[in-house]
């Protein structure tokens, strides 16, 4: 019986061994291929997968560098700021701990809901930025709730500081996170959601040059997502520090001056585009920035109507007024069509059937007068001779109606009509008459402050025109240089052709208006030993008959403007000032005064070429009197 | 016997010869009588025999006394002890019973110290607790601790009291002696304290003598540390820590800590890792209390210091108004030129002074100006020492000059006092 059964065993087991083996065998097989999958061919798959899980990477921001004036005089700094981020790939269920996070972080709780919502299609790894600048508090909050709010993550940056009360608000710009928007564009490539970079002025066009690169931290989590060390660290590199070719003293001068006025001022040193001051007023605060804006500050920047967001000195484009006359000599100067002329000033006179006035009766009067009378008359006169395709020619080489190519963002083009112009882009024929108005700087002519800078600076340099610039060129490298030059194309740096008469004469009757006397038209701007020249324009801000019909609400004063200079002949500083609504020329004037005395004292002081103040001795000696009494008593 | 002497011979000889030697070289050898080891009654022999710089004892003599010498030692010491042994067997036959009976009575005494000891500690223990209870007026529990996790990274005990006492979990637990953790999670019977040590545990502390806030961690080695602060001169050893209040988990004011010591850390930097001693020895704790709920009125010490840690909070909060006063602005531009001002002015001024020395003009000096505008007057001229490129009269005529030349001293204004962006002008 066992036998047989045996016998009956061994035979169904050989029946099935056969089957059996080959089923093992094959088991094996594919267990063998799957293991070899496993390991060698997905092995540095799952081994970043697994590290992934283990190590997370938290960025280290790097620091900004700093921006200093000329003189290395800072400018713009950084102070240490921490913001809480939400990591979301930690918690199941993030919903539950929002009341907690709101309170702890005393933020309303529609706001994170409206934040998750916002970067809801970001992936699960990236943290979002919940809330920058926390207070000690609120770090505290964070540290005391590591075990069971795993998901909020601190990080230390550095933010910025500008100048209070908006100085140099407008040159300096300001940065911000990066848009949606810009992500898209080329030229943010390198950049993630959450970045900070710079929004204007040279925050934004110095950008590469002074955003560092970022660091990273490899911490190592458990399971739970908790920090329990720490695998290696990349530092930051920290930006390049950046110095502006602005010089402190003559930029708070042109601050003051400007000081409760809408308007703008450029100082420029025509001899290499030097940007001594830039001033745009209103102004913003660059430091509402450096944080989350609030609506209500933004709101108010918008609502504001001197547009305190708007870099006026790069950005306004209104009529030049009388100092086109400039450019309208040179013009006459060159064709030779000035030099013989001798207009009688009747207070105006009639051209194309109709009468344009001039606010004085000059008499007869030429260009060695005109300039400095800023005889109305006279430039009538001679726009009537030159047309306005001539004058136009002039005026495009100085540079008006294009874009300086200044370093900074979004420089205004002004306007300069010709005759294709009116046909083109405003589909009406060119009246003869019109050109009688761009001679004394109205009508359709539009500047910047900028332009005028560097136009009426190039003039009195004897043609030659320069690139205006914030930064250094030398401390820049060629492909920088270049870079930023193609960024912000411009005119450049040209020369115009004048004749050392014509050079001599226009100088020379500019230098004329700050003389009191027979032809002065800013006389009372005089500045004592210094050689200062200008011209002032008071530009209508409408045309009379526009002016008739809507002046409710508005502001219908003209603008001052005033070029100055200092010396008459290859200046070492242009200053142009627009006064909005400042009414005279010669008021404008006054803050231009402010600057160029700012400029030349403080390079004398330099040179130590400065007396000693009058007062002083007087006093001393009356305070040693009163000290040698006082031991007597 | 013959044979031996016969068989061995020459060796013999030879042995004889040489102790033969030895002996006459023995006595030919003289030595100091230097050797303190040598017995005294030794020494005193040779000296009677010698010179009395001892200098002529022969060696033989000398080995001779020192074989001798401690044989003669022992032959005493064994006389005397064998005496001394009989006197003390004589004196000493009860002490065994004496014995005895005196370690049962220090082993009483022992216990019974040890039993009052611990008394005592609880009863102070339960006193400082109640004391507690009414000083800072906070509605507690006091709980034992039962176990810890155990684990060496987690740094977690076991509480007796749990969800049916009225735990919730971020509860801080305390001691008189300060803080001890929070409550993790909680059953109904039971719950977990996380001490401060724990590396996910963190508490919101200021320094109390500086005020300085800071952020408490703990860490995986099981210390307490700061490390949130940058190197800071007024810190010092031995500081006591204090919560803060504004982790919206432990109550102001509860004592941490002191500062046990400060070191930098280069993994970290520019922080320094600032180690916390704990006020409370969390090794070894038996009772806690856990805050169930603050009262709203603090007491009065506690009031001072919140008020105290206020101010310093807005200090603190005006950090980055520190840093800007150092940057230009209009008012530093008014103060600097109004001369002296006081107070915040001047302080305001100081920042930024020196960068607008070189502003010559105070409103006061402008001339003319239009009614109700500010800065709109002609500044002042100073008057230059000698004629400049700036002087009237000093440009001369186009004919000789270049356009665009730039003048003589274009490049002094750029390059002598030119200063190295990185290292600016210390105001």
């Amino acid at each position: 019986m066992d036998l047989e059964s045996i016998d009956r065993k061994e035979k169904l087991s050989a029946a099935k061994l056969h089957l059996s083996q080959y089923v093992v065998a094959a088991v094996l097989v594919v267990l063998g291929c799957w293991l070899w999958r496993l390991q060698i061919l997905d092995a540095n798959n799952y081994r970043v997968l697994a590290e992934q899980n283990r190590i997370r990477r938290v960025p280290v921001l790097a620091p900004r560098g700093r921006i200093f004036d000329r003189y290395g005089r800072l400018l713009v700094d950084n102070y240490p700021s921490v913001t809480c981020f939400l990591v979301r790939d930690q918690v199941k269920d993030m919903d539950a701990d929002l009341p907690l996070i709101a309170s702890g972080l005393h933020l309303p709780l529609d706001q994170i809901q409206t934040t998750l919502r916002h970067y809801r299609y970001t992936p699960k790894y990236e943290p979002i930025p919940l809330k920058q600048d926390i207070t000690p508090d609120e770090q505290a909050f964070i540290a005391a709730h590591r075990d069971d709010l795993p998901e909020l993550e601190t990080l230390d940056e550095q933010r910025r500081v500008y100048p209070r009360d908006g100085v140099l608000a407008h040159v300096l710009g300001y940065v911000g996170e990066v848009s949606e928007a810009d992500l898209n564009d080329e030229r943010y490539a390198a950049y993630e959601p959450g970045d900070v970079v710079g929004k204007s002025g040279i925050e934004e066009s110095y950008d590469e040059w002074l955003r560092g690169t970022d660091g990273s931290r490899d911490i190592v989590v458990n399971s739970h997502g908790k920090e329990v060390g720490q695998m290696g660290e990349e530092l930051a590199k920290p930006g390049h520090d950046l110095r502006l070719t602005i010089d402190l003293d003559v930029q708070m001068a042109a601050e003051r001056a400007m000081e409760g006025k809408t308007g703008a001022v450029v100082a420029m040193d025509p001899h290499n585009g030097d940007i001594l001051a830039m001033v745009s007023r209103s102004a913003f605060d660059p430091n509402q920035f450096s944080v989350r804006l609030s609506p209500a500050y933004w709101r108010s920047l918008m609502d504001d109507p001197n547009h305190p967001m708007m870099n006026k000195a790069i950005q306004a484009q209104l009529a030049p007024g009388s100092t086109f006359k400039i450019i309208m000599s040179l013009a006459g100067l060159q064709e030779n069509v000035a030099q013989p002329m001798k207009v009688m000033c009747n207070g105006g006179g009639v051209f194309y059937g109709q009468f344009h006035a001039c606010d004085k009766h000059h008499g007869l009067v030429d260009i060695e007068h005109a300039i400095p009378w800023s005889c109305d008359t006279f430039f009538y006169t001679l726009a009537e001779k030159l047309g306005i395709d001539t004058i136009a020619r002039y005026a495009q080489s100085v540079g008006i109606g294009q874009k300086t190519g200044i370093d900074l963002p979004e420089e205004a083009t002004g306007l300069m009509p010709t005759v294709l112009w009116k046909e083109k882009v405003m589909h009406q024929p060119w009246y003869p008459g019109e050109v009688i108005s761009v001679g004394i700087g109205q009508g359709a002519v539009e500047v910047t402050p900028l332009q005028l800078a560097r136009a009426l600076g190039g003039i009195a340099s004897g043609g030659v025109l320069v690139r205006p610039h914030l930064v250094f060129p030398s401390e820049l490298s060629p492909e920088e240089l270049e870079e930023i030059q193609t960024e912000f194309p411009g005119s450049g740096d040209k020369t115009v052709p004048i004749s050392p008469q014509n050079w001599e004469l226009i100088t020379d009757g500019m230098a004329q208006t700050t003389v009191p006397g027979e032809f002065d038209t800013a006389g009372p701007e005089h500045l004592e030993g210094i050689d200062f020249a200008g011209k002032t324009g008071t530009a209508q801000v409408m045309s009379h008959e526009a002016l008739d019909r809507t002046n409710h609400g508005h502001n219908t004063e003209p603008n001052a403007w005033f070029v100055g200079m200092a010396p008459r002949r290859n200046p070492d500083i242009v200053v142009v000032v627009l006064w909005e609504h400042g009414v005279w020329g010669e008021h404008a004037a006054r803050l231009a005064a402010q600057v160029i005395d700012a400029y030349v004292t403080e390079q004398r002081e330099r040179a130590k070429n400065l007396q000693m103040q009058v007062a002083v001795p007087e006093v001393k000696q009356s305070t040693v009197g009163v000290g040698g009494a006082a031991p007597a008593e | 016997m013959e044979s031996f002497f016969v068989r061995f011979k020459n060796p013999l000889v030879l042995i004889a010869i040489v102790l033969l030697q030895v002996i006459a070289l023995a006595m030919q050898v003289q030595r100091p009588a230097k050797d303190a080891d040598a017995p005294a009654g030794a020494r005193a022999n040779e000296r009677e025999g010698a010179a009395p710089d001892g200098r002529n004892v022969s060696l033989l003599r000398r080995w001779t006394v020192t074989a001798i010498t401690p044989l003669e030692a022992a032959a005493q010491s064994s006389t005397s002890r064998v005496r001394g042994a009989w006197d003390d067997y004589v004196n000493l036959r009860h002490a065994r019973q004496q014995n005895a009976a005196l370690q049962d009575e220090v082993a009483r005494l022992r216990e019974e110290e040890a039993s009052f000891a611990e008394d005592a500690a609880q009863g102070r223990r339960l006193q400082r607790l109640l004391a507690f209870r009414e000083q800072y007026a906070l509605t507690n529990v006091a709980a034992q601790v039962i176990g810890t996790s155990g684990s060496e990274r987690s740094h977690v005990l076991y509480l007796d009291k749990g969800s049916d006492d009225g735990l919730k979990p971020d509860q801080p637990v305390i001691t008189p002696d300060g803080v001890v953790g929070k409550i993790r999670d909680v059953f109904p019977h039971s719950s977990q304290l996380l001490l401060i040590n724990d590396p996910s545990s963190g508490a919101g502390v200021i320094l109390a003598n500086t005020r300085i806030r800071a952020i408490l961690r703990g860490s995986a080695t099981g210390q307490v540390q700061i490390d949130d602060l940058t190197a800071d001169s007024r810190i010092k050893v031995g500081e006591p820590v204090i919560t803060s209040g504004g982790d919206l988990v432990f109550p102001r004011g509860l004592p941490v800590g002191t500062i046990e010591s400060i070191a930098p850390d280069p993994l970290h930097q520019p922080y320094t890792a600032i180690l916390i001693k704990p006020a409370v020895d969390l090794n070894r704790l038996e009772e806690v209390l856990v805050i169930t709920a603050t009262s709203a009125t603090l007491p009065p010490s506690a009031a001072e210091d919140a008020a105290a840690a206020e101010a310093t909070a807005d200090a603190n909060q005006r950090a980055a108004d520190l840093i800007a006063e150092k940057l230009p602005s209009l008012e530093s531009v008014a103060a600097a030129t109004n001369g002296a001002g006081s107070g915040g002015a001047g302080a305001a001024a100081g920042g930024a002074a020196g960068s607008t020395a070189a502003v010559p003009d105070d409103p006061e000096s402008q001339v003319g100006g239009l009614p109700g505008i500010p800065n709109s007057g002609l500044p002042k001229s100073r008057a230059a020492l000698h004629p400049d490129r700036f002087s009237p009269g000093a440009v001369p005529p186009a004919t000789d000059m270049t356009p665009g030349a730039p003048s003589q001293s274009q490049s002094q204004s750029r390059s002598p006092e030119q200063q190295d962006p990185q290292q600016p002008r210390q105001q």
